[in-house]
């Protein structure tokens, strides 16, 4: 950040020229329009597949989760080859949505961003009191409006800060903008910084990208304050009976199979495509399980990591704590390589003991993946009576064991859906990969980015289908504890 | 067991966010193995003791000392795992994703003895064959019994009980209760109880504190207090009241009623508390000249009794009779003093 | 609840169930320990140790390379890819601490810009002697081109002929042309060319033809193959790339490729060569071992492999140009010094003003 200081005077009349409002608004107008599609399309999803008797609730879960897992320039291609000017629909003649500018970047990041509100959804509705519900129903509501009416506060808190971090990704994104040509700040700041070699510009830009989100997280802090804390007590958790969906059993597996078919379903099959046409493999064993060593350990370090932050977020009644936790937020607003470059300037000068080492890749990660795991845990806390704890405490224990036995083993559905978000992100993550990682660390991403870069598609596509599939299982492992957790309960 | 002594002394709790104390200059003794409970209305502060004293809370002032030790002081505040005092919530908070078992162990070592003394609360609290259920499975009242064992279950000198019982429906309360007088009086465990309900406190308690506005206004034997209450508040928390000025004299004190006879001799002015049971209605033609004359304004049927409102002299006053008693609204009966009036002190 | 104060090693493990996540959690720890040691060692000073490269061109091409030098000189080399830009940021971020002894960069400008900085060493005569031609090496010596790119003018075969071909990028204002253009004005290629342009003609000139082409409507790409398959789709007609984009694009595909290269007439803005290079970075522990990578590089065998391979043209005296392409002293290239073309920065400005990026 302090590079801004340095920023050339005339950077400063750039930033008020008008071109930099109008930016601000297009960029505004996208994450306001990603979050509010993802929003529809999420809430339904998660309640499908939490609540409801939808056949293969836990496959749809893990599908639903794998767009997470398509490096973006992959969908982005999908959506240029069947959708783009001589793309598929072109070519057979059919009528075509127009994919370039706004709806295509609207639909490209919304394609890749709902998985990131789903998980929460998933989550607050998972642990919520089922004894609300039918308090609700016992109120004279019917199942649907009763779900709706008791839901929603959970539901609210999970959309947001899971939409807080659509919105962020959306500002920080560099690839499905600049591929469906829609102007936005990041590419802005990508300029400066690529083609300019300006860094103090781009910090300075950065910070005009940032201080509209930090007043935004600021206003939401407060605003926060009126929000409810706990719940009066989580004590007598009992799964609720699946809501049986009838007839609307059809129109919903439909419809999750169109989501998952467009998410993912079309990124692999063209994935599947470029495999046909043959290329060079390369053993896939190493960088395959590099990947997932990092991703893993990630998760479990960011998550750990969330619960101290979570925990003041949702507990603390100082405005302090809120602040912090939503300034935390801002680094995931900022294009990845900002984000990068500061780590490396804080690596190479604060931490040059652990600079180039793995642990400072991971340290990265954590640091710009973190809101992820921090929107779940905070949620997580936010819905565990503080009764709990203090029951434990009364009965000698001291606080670690109070954490390792009552909060983790209660915020475990919380924690997994923040652990696989982070695990999903990692996966596929490249810049800072590249810049702060082990030189010659080889992970799959580096691979389909080596390929591809080398136009050699038919290369990069075992590479992508093999993160693909270890994406997929890792969501599956994750989930799994959620799953132990309800059978608990 | 050994119970050991609670003694707080000028105990002061600021809660954030609010600029005066919640709780101020509390002091009261609990002798080992004593019985206490804590009344008073919402909001008076009787949680926020009972949460100081657990440790949820630190204390601002004053002294916690329990057996000897040290709670809360200058300087002093050993975290609530340390403390060694059983807490049930309010709430209950039984871990939902714990056994009864596992609940009532948590507190407990895992070793031959710990488990020896699950299986003795899990018998004690007769939840024997409900060892592997989870709270969630089970009613109101076993529910309460779990959070019950789970408290005892690590052997505390001291149990604390935050409105246990106000979850329960009526019928089921007072069977708790006594069930769990009678488990903790097995363990000789030192207790306080916190409640707004003044049946419970009175049923359940050897020693009563009576709470208001973050201070105790009089502590004391259940009875006693009852009996002779020193303040208007307290006269009127602890049942129905009826307050009448009086002009007193040594023992006796006149007033609208007649003269009175005085729990405690006073000189002057004074207000004065009598229990509807002390007042008794008689025929009106058979009664002195000295006897006040009152006419019925409402009756109120309780099988045993009868509570009726009666006026005379501008006055209106509670009078409990007998079940059979014969009289209906709007006849004149003569008003009896059975028993002696509670001399209150002057301010509010 | 006081759940605070938990210290995160110890989270897992106390709870029977928690026991699966402890023990995977031990083992990636155990395995990111491993992994975190192996590369401590790699990092120092050391003028034994490996010679580090930061390259900016594509691993496929490299790592040959690499692997075919390290045969050769004994010499062990580790390489961090990225993209040139990036690396060039990572490089002034990390100023004179860095590890890098070698930057091998996609572009001039890049080379340009750390040599201003002051973060690249000169460079032997012998080794600058190895590329002749003044244009393709910095005038002050410290960084000296590896291949050339040509600036040319790509079109779809099915929707024009050579002859409907413009001779001057300056045509592509007109209205024939409109909606009709690709461009990346992101890519740093481009915004070489537009610094020639600036260079060239004056900033006034480059202005006002900016402003025309944005007019004129082109496409917006996100880079040079983007645009060449945009043109294999028909998206639009032409397109302002580099020449051997027209080859990467036809590598790997069934059918042929519907598109071909155009150069502009002799001294055209738009017909500039610019190069890919390499410099030394300053206070690197081990220069003998980079110029000999360096001189490697503009070896007669690595010229060829990077002729074959990428079909850039070889900066060397001798080096056949890759097949199909015209000799470079045959592309019309205007005189400039590639070492300007690290003035981006108002090359930026102006693409900012015209309203293009």
């Amino acid at each position: 950040m302090w590079r801004a200081r340095d920023a050339d005077p005339a950077a400063w009349d750039l930033l008020l020229h008008p071109r930099t409002l109008d930016l601000f608004t297009r960029t505004a107008t996208l994450a306001v329009a990603v979050t509010a599609v993802g929003a529809v399309v999420a809430v339904p999803l998660a309640w499908l597949t939490v609540a409801s008797d939808l056949p293969g609730r836990r496959l749809w879960t893990v599908a639903l989760c794998l767009p997470l897992a398509v490096p973006s320039y992959i969908s982005g291609y999908v959506l240029l080859a069947a959708f783009g000017d001589g793309g598929l629909l072109d070519r057979w003649g059919w009528p075509r949505p127009d994919v370039y500018g706004f709806s295509g970047a609207v639909l490209a990041l919304t394609a890749s961003t709902f998985p990131l509100m789903f998980l929460s959804c998933r989550a607050a509705l998972a642990s919520q009191d089922p004894s609300l519900v039918e308090a609700a129903r016992a109120l004279g509501r019917p199942p649907g409006l009763a779900l709706a009416a008791v839901s929603w506060p959970p539901l609210a808190r999970a959309r947001g800060s899971s939409g807080l971090v659509v919105a962020f990704y959306v500002l920080s994104d560099f690839g499905a903008v600049s591929l469906l040509q829609y102007d936005t700040f990041s590419r802005a700041i990508y300029m400066q910084l690529e083609g300019a070699f300006d860094r103090s510009l781009a910090a300075l830009w950065s910070l005009a990208l940032v201080a509209p989100a930090l007043a935004l997280l600021v206003l939401s802090a407060v605003a926060a304050r009126r929000g409810p804390q706990a719940r009066a007590g989580r004590a007598a958790t009992r799964r609720p009976r699946p809501v049986a969906l009838g007839p609307w059993t059809a129109p919903a597996l439909g419809g999750c199979a169109l989501i998952v078919a467009a998410a993912v379903g079309l990124p692999v099959a063209v994935i599947g495509w470029w495999a046909a046409q043959g290329g060079r493999g390369g053993a896939l064993l190493d960088p395959a399980l590099t990947s997932l060593t990092i991703a893993a350990v990630t998760a479990v370090v960011t998550v750990v990591g969330s619960l101290p932050l979570g925990y003041l977020a949702a507990r603390s009644p100082s405005p302090a704590a809120r602040l912090l936790e939503r300034v935390s937020y801002a680094a995931y607003a900022l294009p990845p390589i900002v984000v990068a470059l500061s780590l490396v300037s804080f690596g190479i000068h604060v931490a040059s003991f652990a600079y180039g080492t793995l642990a400072m890749l991971v340290f990265a990660h954590v640091v710009r993946f973190g809101p992820l795991a921090l929107g779940t845990s905070k949620g997580g806390f936010a819905a565990l009576s503080p009764r709990l704890g203090e029951a434990a405490a009364s009965l000698g224990r001291a606080p670690l064991a109070v954490a390792t036995r009552v909060a983790l083993p209660l915020l475990r559905a919380d924690l997994a859906a923040g652990a696989a978000l982070v695990f999903l992100s990692v996966m596929k993550e490249l810049p800072a990969t590249l810049l702060l990682g082990p030189i010659g660390l080889d992970t799959l991403p580096r691979r389909i980015w080596t390929a591809a870069g080398d136009g050699n598609f038919a290369a990069a596509a075992s590479p992508a289908l093999v993160l693909i599939a270890l994406s997929s299982l890792g969501v599956a492992l994750t989930l799994r504890h959620e799953r132990a957790a309800e059978q608990a309960a | 067991m050994n119970a050991p002594e609670l003694i707080v002394d000028g105990l002061e709790v600021r809660l954030p966010g609010a600029s005066a104390p919640v709780v101020e200059g509390v002091a009261f003794t609990l002798a080992p193995g004593e019985r206490a409970a804590l009344l008073g209305p919402s909001g008076c502060g009787k949680t926020t003791t009972l949460r100081t004293l657990a440790g949820f809370e630190r204390a601002a002032g004053g002294r916690i000392t329990l057996g000897g030790r040290v709670l809360a002081g200058p300087g002093i505040h050993v975290p609530a795992h340390r403390r060694g005092i059983g807490y049930v919530f309010q709430d209950l908070a039984l871990f939902p994703h714990l056994t009864v078992a596992d609940n009532v162990g948590f507190g407990v070592p895992r070793t031959a003895a710990g488990r020896r003394a699950v299986d003795e609360l899990l018998a004690l609290v007769e939840l024997d064959g409900l060892r592997g259920r989870l709270p969630g499975q089970l009613s109101g009242g076993q529910q309460q019994r779990v959070a019950l064992a789970r408290a005892l279950a690590p052997g505390p000198g001291l149990l604390l009980l935050d409105e246990p019982f106000s979850s329960l429906d009526a019928t089921l309360r007072d069977a708790v209760l006594a069930h769990t007088r009678d488990v903790i009086a097995r363990t000789g465990a030192t207790t306080l109880l916190v409640t707004h309900d003044r049946g419970e406190a009175m049923a359940f308690a050897r020693q009563l504190l009576v709470m208001r506005a973050g201070r105790i206004e009089q502590a004391g034997d259940p009875g006693e207090l009852y009996r002779a209450p020193r303040t208007r508040f307290v006269a009127t928390a602890l049942g129905a009241a009826n307050l009448l000025a009086g002009e007193a004299a040594g023992r006796s004190a006149r007033t609208a009623l007649g003269v009175v006879d005085l729990e405690r001799e006073a000189d002057g002015a004074v207000e004065l508390c009598l229990r509807p049971e002390a007042l008794a209605l008689a025929p009106a033609d058979g009664a002195d000249a000295g006897t006040a004359r009152v006419r019925v304004v409402t009756r109120a049927f309780r099988g045993a009794s009868t509570l009726y409102a009666v006026e005379g002299d501008g006055l209106t006053v509670e009078v409990l009779a007998p079940g059979d008693a014969p009289w209906r609204p709007g006849d004149t009966a003569a008003l009896i003093v059975r028993g002696a009036a509670a001399v209150l002190a002057a301010t509010p | 609840m006081s759940s605070r104060s938990a210290a995160p090693r110890r989270l897992v493990g106390a709870s029977a169930s928690a026991v699966p996540v402890a023990s995977f959690v031990s083992g990636a720890l155990v395995v990111l320990a491993a992994l975190a040691l192996a590369a401590c060692g790699q990092r120092s000073a050391d003028p034994a140790g490996p010679l580090v490269v930061y390259s900016g061109r594509n691993e496929a091409m490299i790592a040959p390379l690499v692997e075919q030098f390290r045969a050769a000189h004994g010499v062990a080399v580790e390489v961090r890819y990225g993209e040139t830009a990036q690396l060039a940021a990572l490089l002034l971020e990390e100023g004179a601490r860095t590890p890098a002894d070698v930057f091998l960069s996609q572009d001039a400008g890049a080379l340009g810009a750390l040599a201003r900085a002051g973060r690249l060493a000169a460079l032997p005569q012998a080794v600058l002697d190895r590329v002749p031609d003044p244009r393709f090496r910095s005038p002050d010596g410290r960084w000296v081109g590896t291949s050339g790119r040509a600036r040319v003018l790509a079109y779809d075969t099915r929707a024009l002929t050579r002859a409907e071909l413009p001779t001057s990028v300056r045509a592509l204002t007109e209205p024939a042309w409109k909606g009709r253009v690709g461009w990346a004005p992101t890519n740093a290629s481009f915004q070489g060319f537009v610094t020639a342009f600036r260079l060239l003609e004056g900033d006034a000139a480059a202005a006002a033809w900016l402003r025309a082409m944005k007019a004129n409507q082109p496409r917006v790409y996100k880079n040079n193959l983007a645009i060449v398959e945009a043109l294999a789709r028909g998206e639009i007609a032409v397109g302002l790339v580099n020449h051997y984009y027209v080859h990467a694009a036809a590598k790997g595909r069934s059918e042929p490729l519907p598109v071909a290269n155009h150069h502009f007439a002799k001294d055209d803005p738009g017909a500039l060569i610019n190069v890919a290079g390499i410099g030394v970075l300053a206070g690197s522990a081990r220069p003998a071992k980079a110029q000999a990578f360096i001189e490697f590089l503009l070896g007669a065998e690595a010229q060829r492999h990077v002729a074959d391979e990428t079909h850039e043209y070889p900066l060397v005296p001798g080096a056949p140009p890759p097949a199909g392409l015209r000799p470079i002293a045959e592309v019309g290239s205007p005189t400039i010094d590639l070492s300007r073309l690290d003035a981006l920065q108002d090359t930026v400005r102006l693409l900012q003003r015209a309203g293009i990026l």
